[in-house]
């Protein structure tokens, strides 16, 4: 096979991908047939499409992005969970998504926390996001009781255009967050532009309507300033578990509170530490799945 | 024991105020006798004070037993001085009160005509002739005065208005002469209320009692639409609306609202009473129904005309104020905070939550205009040095370390044990000195070989302060 076909092939792929993107944006707003053109769609009131920082929100690591088509949709509903009661790293990747968040949108974040949490989990702390490069002065909290009126902040939230994301801390499988309530939720992102993040604490994986779920689990951090010994960069073992537009996977990836950015950790040479998690597996989409990528409108 | 108040059967009966209970008993042995409880009076009598304001914001409590309504500008609403007194009485007697009422220039004279006079209503400049034939005591003077006043018999007010005033001050204070002087108009008396004066106020009465939530909204919507137009005149916003409803049985019910910033749009104000609503549930207990609602705007501020801006940056920022109003209006106002700085060292102490306000937004607009700002050259890599979770009660966990000063090597927390691979500290953080029995912390960074990273501490300083430190777990780094 001549060596040119598979890149023509791959911006075949890009192209009908940017294609369903489009569509798929075009039907959820103005509920367009699905014979509208490509163009058509792109015409639509600039009003519509988010008004900074563009259509997502990237991690800065090609092959990570690629997965995604350019990284975290800012328009949509994403779910980090993790299992344990009471873990840091959930929070951490949650935090560093934010915090890129605010650093490509001027519009303040609302995290809802569960009174509850500052208990069971510790309760978010001012200082700490200063130091990790989120500063608490962009978050609005709001303090809930119930899991219902954490979806109902969530949702009253995500409607408001005066919002780059809003963060919702949800706690075990309250009965209220079903199919339903996240679909609702990733409507209301997908109309608004504002990101949605769901950050689940010792919770099992749910069917959900999230564009993508992310499995998180601590793993050892890295160095800073050349200094082995010490504890260094914050790092996750991250599980890509669901992604509605490609191939999933894991990542290890480490976080510059600094620069605001995230660089992969290479597990075969990561020195000062045993791996604790299989090594990464990103699958590139692979060209035999080429056909399969369509212009479709999304389920929900 | 003594009788402190009588009703009309007792009355007749001959008895009086003052009386022994035995000497009552002996005269009437059937009387039902109940012991006087100051408190339920007061809030009886606060409950008739919610009830008339139908008639006018401005009520105030005289005494223990009785009210004064600034009615002032009211009057026509109810077809004139006279028709509101008839309403307000027949009211109350409906109620099952037996009350008095009297309409004059000054509250001296209505207070005056009320307690020892008829129920009436004295036309202007009347009060002098009115007063003529009152006892002293109608003056609201202490039993003292008209006691010494009695003994020289001084016992009519009409005795002492056109007297010498210089004597009168001389003996009896003057008091007498300030409380003469009001009664008659010659001085001026405020009216203190109850409660602040709104700065507007729109009322609609209903012939028919309303009850359902649906009608509630319509009425709401259609005070709000009115109050507008003035606040725009005005150029004043809405910071705190009350919304009451009088209910056919004289309870009132109250439900106020805030808004971060000055709102004047009927639909803002009505999306904030529906969420104070939906958080209310079944709790409005409509009974019979309400007959008159008002919407009053206790608080305002200045707000000028907005335009709409095309860029849509406007429409965000007060898509998210109207956001924290609602959020507001239904959890509580305290629900939508923002973290703050605060000068300690003491980590819990260091961060409060503060509500969040319009100022906050201000103060903080001129930070969130720009985008963050990327430091120019890199500094120093430092380490984050502050958890990202923080327990409000720091877990008490079991630790074992080499040295008495050094790290832990493990520790026990909820159970599970953790052994800890990497550590950095301590960071040692004294307590503040004017606070006593706290003990100076050494603050460990730690992290296991799974990579879970904790904050711990160790209260207390080994050999000074106590001979067996105790281990907390304060924070969870990311």
């Amino acid at each position: 096979m001549p060596a040119g076909i598979p890149s023509a092939r791959d911006g075949l792929v890009r192209l009908r991908r940017r294609i369903a993107e489009i569509e798929g944006r075009g039907v959820l707003l103005n509920q367009a047939p699905r014979s509208q053109s490509a163009l058509e769609a792109a015409a639509m009131p600039p009003a519509l499409s988010p008004r900074r920082g563009g259509t997502f929100l990237p991690f800065d690591i090609p092959r990570l992005d690629n997965l995604m088509g350019g990284g975290l949709r800012l328009n949509a509903l994403h779910e980090i969970r993790t299992e344990a009661s009471s873990d840091g790293a959930a929070t951490g990747f949650a935090a560093a998504l934010a915090a890129r968040l605010a650093g490509q949108d001027d519009r303040p974040l609302v995290w809802i926390i569960q009174a509850m949490a500052g208990r069971e989990a510790g309760h978010l702390y001012g200082a700490g996001l200063d130091r990790f490069g989120l500063p608490s002065r962009r978050v609005i909290l709001v303090g809930v009781r119930k899991p219902g009126e954490a979806l109902w902040v969530f949702e009253e939230a995500l409607r408001c255009r005066g919002l780059a994301g809003v963060l919702a801390e949800i706690r075990r499988h309250p009965r209220l967050l079903d199919l339903t309530a996240s679909r609702r939720l990733a409507l209301r992102a997908r109309e608004s532009g504002v990101m949605g993040l769901l950050l689940r604490q010792a919770a099992q994986a749910d069917p959900g309507a999230a564009l993508t779920r992310w499995l998180v689990t601590s793993r050892p951090a890295g160095i800073l300033g050349g200094y082995p010994a010490g504890i260094g960069r914050p790092a996750w073992h991250l599980i890509l578990e669901r992604n509605r537009r490609g191939a999933t996977g894991a990542i290890d990836l480490e976080w510059d509170h600094e620069a605001r950015t995230f660089a992969e950790i290479d597990t075969a040479t990561a020195t000062h530490s045993r791996p604790v998690a299989p090594p990464s597996v990103l699958r590139p989409p692979s060209p035999s799945g080429a056909g399969t990528v369509v212009a479709f409108r999304d389920a929900s | 024991m003594r009788l402190v108040a009588l009703d009309e059967t007792a009355e007749r009966a001959g008895l009086n105020r003052g009386q022994a209970l035995t000497d009552a008993r002996a005269m009437v042995p059937a009387l039902d006798a109940v012991e006087e409880d100051g408190r339920a009076d007061a809030r009886l009598l606060a409950t008739i004070a919610d009830w008339a304001e139908r008639y006018t914001p401005l009520v105030a409590l005289a005494g223990g037993d009785g009210l004064t309504l600034d009615i002032t500008g009211c009057a026509h609403l109810f077809d004139g001085e006279r028709a509101l007194l008839v309403d307000l009485l027949a009211r109350l007697q409906a109620q099952g009160f037996a009350a008095r009422a009297a309409i004059a220039d000054t509250p001296g004279a209505a207070a005056a005509v009320a307690r020892f006079g008829t129920s009436s209503v004295i036309p202007a400049g009347g009060a002098q002739a009115r007063l003529h034939k009152l006892p002293m005591a109608a003056l609201r003077l202490d039993t003292e005065t008209v006691a010494a006043m009695d003994r020289v018999g001084l016992k009519t007010i009409g005795q002492i208005i056109n007297a010498p005033r210089a004597p009168l001050a001389a003996r009896f204070g003057s008091h007498l002469i300030r409380r003469l002087d009001q009664a008659l108009a010659r001085q001026d008396e405020v009216i203190n209320p109850r409660r602040p004066a709104p700065s507007f106020i729109a009322e609609r009465r209903f012939a028919e009692p309303i009850a359902r939530e649906d009608d509630i909204a319509a009425v709401l919507s259609s005070l709000a639409t009115s109050l507008a137009a003035p606040l725009e005149k005005y150029g004043k916003g809405a910071r705190l609306i009350e919304f009451s409803l009088f209910r056919v049985d004289g309870f009132v019910a109250r439900i106020s609202v805030g808004a971060s910033r000055p709102i004047r749009a009927p639909r803002l104000v009505l999306d904030l009473f529906r969420e104070k609503f939906a958080a209310f549930g079944d709790a409005l207990d409509a009974g019979f129904g309400f007959d008159t609602a008002r919407l009053s705007i206790i608080t305002v501020a200045n707000a000028g005309f907005s335009q709409i801006d095309l860029s849509g940056d406007a429409a965000g920022e007060a898509d998210l104020d109207g956001l924290i109003d609602r959020i507001g209006a239904r959890l509580g106002p305290a629900s939508v905070q923002h973290m703050a700085p605060r000068e300690s060292h003491l980590p819990e102490r260091a961060v409060e939550g503060r509500t969040w306000t319009h100022a906050d937004v201000e103060e903080g607009s001129t930070a969130t205009r720009k985008a963050l700002p990327v430091p120019a050259m890199a500094p120093a890599a430092d380490p984050i040095d502050r958890p990202l979770r923080l327990f409000t009660r720091p877990e008490p966990v079991e630790a074992i370390a080499a040295v008495p000063d050094g790290p832990p090597v493990r520790f026990r927390w909820r159970r599970v044990v953790f052994q800890i691979a990497r550590a950095e500290g301590p960071e040692r953080i004294a307590a503040e000195w004017w606070r006593d029995d706290d003990l100076t912390r050494d603050y460990f960074r730690v992290e296991d070989a799974a990579g879970h990273r904790f904050w711990l501490y160790r209260e207390g300083l080994y050999g000074r302060e106590t001979s067996a430190p105790r281990w907390f777990l304060h924070g969870v780094f990311a």
